[in-house]
């Protein structure tokens, strides 16, 4: 899928990078698919497209509500639009479109929010979204995901152009490492979930591009003699079943989860939904983003100051293995 | 210019819809009949009269388009949908009830017939917009058609679609400004005064008209100005100045005929008075 871009090192792929290069292939096999966006086209890696199908491509200005529906009656007369904006200004603007003008109808929008969760660093507080899972995932209908790295998106993307209804997809901002395998087809899926280190003390559910911060922590851990089990839930909602059957295994042992996103209405809520539905009794320990907004700062230093991250999280997931 | 024996055919129709509409919000218990009684004609040119719809249009690829963006004028497109054979007659009295097809707003998933869910106001602009850029993007000879309300008007969101078929001039897209000059609290002037709209709409790349929306011959004439080549290479606004309630007298220019019941008594004073 993408090449490795230039500023990132070995190994680490931006997530909007493998989104400029899928929309390429997406586009180039299926006519209906166009690109609605909202002056931040170079931030959303679609000014390619642009350029090879210039009358798919539509720029809407600073005006989110108006691109939102415009994608419902684009959808309406048999498109399939992918709607690109930071997923601040989608989510939190234009919550009300989504919700009735594609939701409630059913119609085929893909939306995609950029720079997801406070990773995005300098620009601070307002341009980041530490409830956009939340909105999304509560409105009925849409399919939500927030990728774990480049080759996942890449399993997302494939994903979300076959299915037909709302889908929300979060991208990070960064380049990040590549945890997860090499796409094996061009229509391979996106997995339920994914383990990505073994260990019998905690079990941990993460998602999106800090699953790369679990890991490093997890693998520290290890040498402490924590054995931390990670999973990787790239798609949640509808959160697979079978995740259900993970917790079941660890019965009596602590669970984590780690999000770069509100503790309300994130993973957290929607893993606690799904193991009450499924009758398993359990506290998860819920590390994320408490009842605030983010902030300015350098986005690692950020994740770490959130506890998201480096010797915090090693603290958190200790702590909590501990019981 | 449409014969007069076919402007009175329309206008025997718009008195059924009206009819209709009584019918509907009395039986139901509660509704919005003074904007469903304005738009009336709006809706019998565009239906009756524009796409002559009739039990199969909908059913057609090649076709125009119609979006009720005011939704809460839902018993007016329900009661014209009947009256060109769309829906069964019969099936306007479970209007609001629980498991009908006849939601309180539009709801295109139980009513497919329904081009766009609506209810919260200011959103069908939009997609009238975007159903107009797919008919330029397939090169296709019809119009999309958004009627909205003058309290809708309010919302940002109108004017950013007013902005964008201006600057792209979009020219399959035509808005009909249900232009009654009342909104929910109160007379427009009183909660939020966007007049003059001519010198506004002109000004964002938009042909304007304006004329008298209770009058079938100048509503009719007016959706064929919007609906040729006339008007150039520009979106179209259509400004039908109505009366709130419009052809009953009890309800006619009243706040508070916005959201209301309609009593037994009120529907015989209103039918009498509507069919004449």
């Amino acid at each position: 899928m993408a090449a490795t871009p230039t500023n990132a090192p070995e190994g680490f792929v931006s997530l909007r990078d493998v989104f400029g290069d899928a929309i390429m292939a997406l586009g180039a096999r299926d006519q209906r698919i166009l690109m609605l966006d909202a002056d931040l086209a170079s931030s959303t890696r679609t000014m390619k497209f642009k350029k090879t199908y210039p009358d798919r491509h539509y720029n809407f200005g600073i005006a989110e509500q108006n691109m939102v529906g415009a994608a419902a009656g684009f959808a309406i007369s048999g498109y399939i639009p992918f709607v690109n904006t930071f997923a601040s200004f989608l989510t939190r603007r234009a919550c009300d479109q989504i919700a009735v003008s594609v939701a409630y109808p059913k119609l085929n929008v893909k939306f995609f929010g950029f720079h997801g969760g406070i990773n995005l660093g300098e620009d601070g507080a307002t341009q980041q979204a530490v409830e956009d899972l939340a909105i999304m995932q509560g409105i009925p209908g849409i399919r939500c995901y927030a990728p774990i790295d480049g080759n996942d998106l890449a399993r997302v993307m494939n994903e979300v152009a076959d299915v037909d209804g709302p889908t929300y997809v979060r991208l990070s901002r960064f380049p990040s490492p590549l945890v997860t395998p090499p796409v094996a087809s061009e229509t391979e899926r996106a997995a339920a979930y994914r383990v990505l280190t073994e260990g019998k003390d905690l079990l941990v559910f993460t998602t999106s591009t800090l699953a790369a911060k679990v890991i490093e922590a997890a693998q520290a851990l290890k040498a402490e003699g924590i054995g931390i089990r990670v999973l990787g839930i790239t798609r949640l909602k509808p959160l697979g079943d079978e995740i259900a059957t993970e917790v079941r295994t660890f019965a009596g042992k602590s669970i984590a989860v780690v999000e770069e996103h509100s503790i309300h209405g994130g993973l957290a809520d929607g893993l606690s939904a799904l193991l009450d539905g499924a009758g398993i009794s359990h506290r998860i320990e819920r590390i994320g983003v408490p009842d605030r907004f983010g902030e300015s700062g350098p986005p690692d230093a950020l994740l770490e100051a959130f506890g998201l991250a480096g010797a915090p999280l090693r603290a958190r997931l200790k702590a909590t293995a501990k019981g | 210019m449409t014969d007069q024996k076919d402007i009175e055919k329309l206008e025997a129709s718009a008195r059924r819809i009206r009819a209709h509409i009584l019918t509907q919000i009395n039986a139901a218990g509660s509704g919005h009949p003074g904007g469903s009684m304005s738009c009336v004609e709006i809706l019998t040119a565009l239906f009756a009269h524009r796409a002559a719809a009739g039990a199969t249009w909908f059913g057609r690829n090649a076709r125009d388009h119609v979006i009720l963006s005011k939704g809460h004028a839902a018993p007016a497109l329900y009661a014209t949908f009947a009256e060109v054979g769309m829906i069964p007659e019969a099936e306007l009295l479970t209007l609001r009830q629980l498991g009908s097809r006849l939601q309180g707003h539009p709801d295109r998933t139980r009513l497919p017939e329904v081009e766009m869910s609506t209810g919260s106001l200011g959103q069908g602009l939009s997609v009238s917009l975007g159903i107009a850029l797919a008919l330029k993007l397939r090169n296709e000879p019809f119009y999309s058609y958004a009627v909205l309300g003058d309290g809708e008007i309010n919302s940002g969101q109108i004017w950013e679609a007013i902005a964008y078929a201006g600057t792209n001039k979009v020219d399959r897209l035509v808005a009909i400004l249900d232009a009654n000059g009342i909104q929910n609290d109160g007379r427009i002037e009183e909660v939020l005064e966007l007049r003059p709209y001519a010198p506004k709409l002109e000004a964002f790349g938009w042909a304007v008209r304006e004329f008298d929306g209770q009058n079938m011959a100048e509503v009719v004439d007016a959706v064929d100005w919007a609906s040729s080549d006339a008007p150039g290479n520009k979106p179209r606004f259509l400004i039908a100045h109505t009366t709130k309630g419009a052809g009953v007298s009890f309800m006619s220019d009243r706040a508070d005929w916005h959201s209301h019941t309609i009593s037994d008594e009120q529907l015989k004073a209103g039918l009498k008075e509507v069919m004449g």
